[in-house]
């Protein structure tokens, strides 16, 4: 590696003679992994979401067929794109309001901040799967610990279902989403609060503006090219969003609570109920219909955040 | 009077600070004593969180039967090298991208761009692991390695490419100059 770091700055350097020969020998180990590990899975799905095709014996081309079962005969489908939806939404309006909150608070001057900096980041350092199980087991509705906690509290007489029914699935598995993120978010807010000049608040506090006109009319817009980024990226994230519903509702009850990409996932290992082959073409001709869906999402966001972007340039 | 207010909002706040602490690190120090517990005091359930009995034992077991010791070799030789790796990839591919005038350049920056917009999930793995069939990856702490590494990570190319483009146009001018 730190042969590599000197041949960087060495060609680096040199770039003045051959240029672009050089720029291509650069780039040429990555755009070659590039195409084998990005660009050809791509393709690969695209390709394959022509076909009938199980893995196993010959495939046959089908044209629209996929694409006309997913629009026409698949309701669970279009649920399951409806649900990650829902839970990408509502977990947005809950989250990057609290993470830029707690980011103002801990930005501040405030006793033990380094603590409750790291204590919050915490939950964003485990895996999730490992994050699934704990909830898993915290909210088992027959000797879960939540539970027990409410009824010694005397808030609930019986237990509660938490994963077995629809809404109340839904919010346990918006509550574990927001719990692993929010931390990553704050930090994010964080970064972004200190490149705000001091005397900006100080001139504020002169003219006479509380601590909230503050946070409102100088913190929020000038914040506003990291909070246009953290939304995105977190949108997308929930959007993609599969380990986590595997684990800790697997779609259960009834798969009511299946994301579009467990929903996929299940057609292309195999894996669930009612599966008795794989269905690589149909997950595949899924797949395009998801990704063409969420690029059109991210793109209309893009546009119409661009002058987010330009507020603090 | 405005003295009363201003501790008040104070213990306000650091309330809700506690609060916030609590619900990110109850999780995990539950399931922490939970390690300690017997089996039979898990099942059980109840409001319990720190044990009855310290059972120590539960790791050494965990240990030996999991082969705990290979698997965090192999988790922290993984994230070496692609830590390395993406460091090495991402800086070289982040000053082409940001300097880079040749056209190839200029289509390796779109592409990757473009595929930073579509995502088709898990469905990636499998033509992954064919291609590293083919190349004679698999079954090697090797493939998952280098799929990380080249596959170029959109985000982390991104990053690099615009700190590169913070860097002076003028530095590397001086520095071609000093030869």
């Amino acid at each position: 590696m730190g042969k590599d770091g000197a041949k960087t700055e060495k060609s680096g350097l040199k770039l003045g003679r051959a240029d672009k020969t050089q720029e291509v020998l650069m780039l040429l180990p990555m755009a070659i992994g590039f195409a084998l590990f990005v660009l050809y899975p791509i393709l690969w799905v695209i390709r394959w979401a022509w076909f009938n095709y199980d893995g196993y014996t010959t495939s046959i081309f089908i044209g629209f067929e996929n694409f006309i079962r997913a629009f026409s005969r698949d309701p669970a489908f279009w649920r399951s794109l409806g649900n990650t939806m829902y839970i990408a939404v509502i977990k947005l309006l809950i989250e990057i309001p609290l993470a830029m909150i707690l980011a103002s608070f801990l930005n501040g001057k405030i006793r033990g901040r380094t603590v409750f900096r790291v204590s919050y980041f915490l939950p964003s350092v485990l895996s999730v799967a490992v994050v699934g199980l704990i909830f898993s087991i915290m909210f088992s509705s027959y000797n879960g610990i939540i539970n027990a906690l409410l009824r010694s509290l005397g808030f609930i007489r019986k237990n509660i279902n938490f994963l077995g029914r629809r809404d109340n699935a839904f919010f346990v598995i918006i509550l574990v989403s927001l719990w692993t993120s929010f931390g990553l978010n704050m930090i994010y807010f964080i970064m972004g609060y200190q490149n705000i000049p001091k005397e900006l608040y100080e001139c504020a506090s002169i003219d006479g503006a509380n601590v909230v006109q503050q946070f409102i009319h100088i913190t929020v817009p000038m914040v506003a090219p990291v909070l246009q980024l953290v939304i995105m990226l977190s949108f997308l994230g929930t959007l993609r969003m599969t380990d986590l519903i595997l684990v800790l509702t697997n779609g259960a009850p009834g798969g009511t609570t299946e994301v579009v990409m467990t929903y996929i996932f299940k057609y292309f290992f195999q894996y669930g109920e009612a599966m008795t082959r794989t269905q690589f073409g149909y997950a595949s001709a899924l797949a395009v219909i998801t990704a063409i869906i969420l690029a059109v999402i991210t793109l209309i966001y893009l546009r119409m955040s661009r002058k987010m972007k330009e507020i603090q340039g | 009077m405005s003295k009363t207010i201003h501790i008040v909002l104070r213990v306000l706040l650091y309330l809700f600070l506690l609060i916030m602490l609590v619900f990110a690190l109850f999780p995990v120090v539950y399931i922490l004593l939970s390690s300690f517990k017997t089996n039979s005091e898990i099942l059980v359930g109840g409001t319990r969180i720190i044990p009855e009995t310290w059972r120590f034992e539960n790791y050494a077991e965990a240990w030996n039967l999991a082969n705990f010791g290979t698997l965090t070799m192999n988790s922290v030789f993984y994230t070496f090298f692609i830590v390395l790796g993406c460091i090495a990839a991402g800086t070289v591919s982040g000053y082409v991208f940001s300097r880079g005038k040749s056209l190839f350049a200029k289509i390796m920056y779109r592409l990757v761009l473009f595929s930073m917009f579509i995502s088709i999930g898990t469905l990636a793995l499998y033509p992954q692991l064919r291609i590293a069939s083919v190349v004679g990856l698999t079954g090697s702490l090797w493939g998952p390695i280098l799929i990380r590494v080249l596959g170029m990570n959109a985000t982390q190319v991104f990053i690099a490419t615009g700190d590169v483009d913070q860097i002076p146009r003028e530095l590397d001018e001086a520095a071609r100059i000093d030869g």
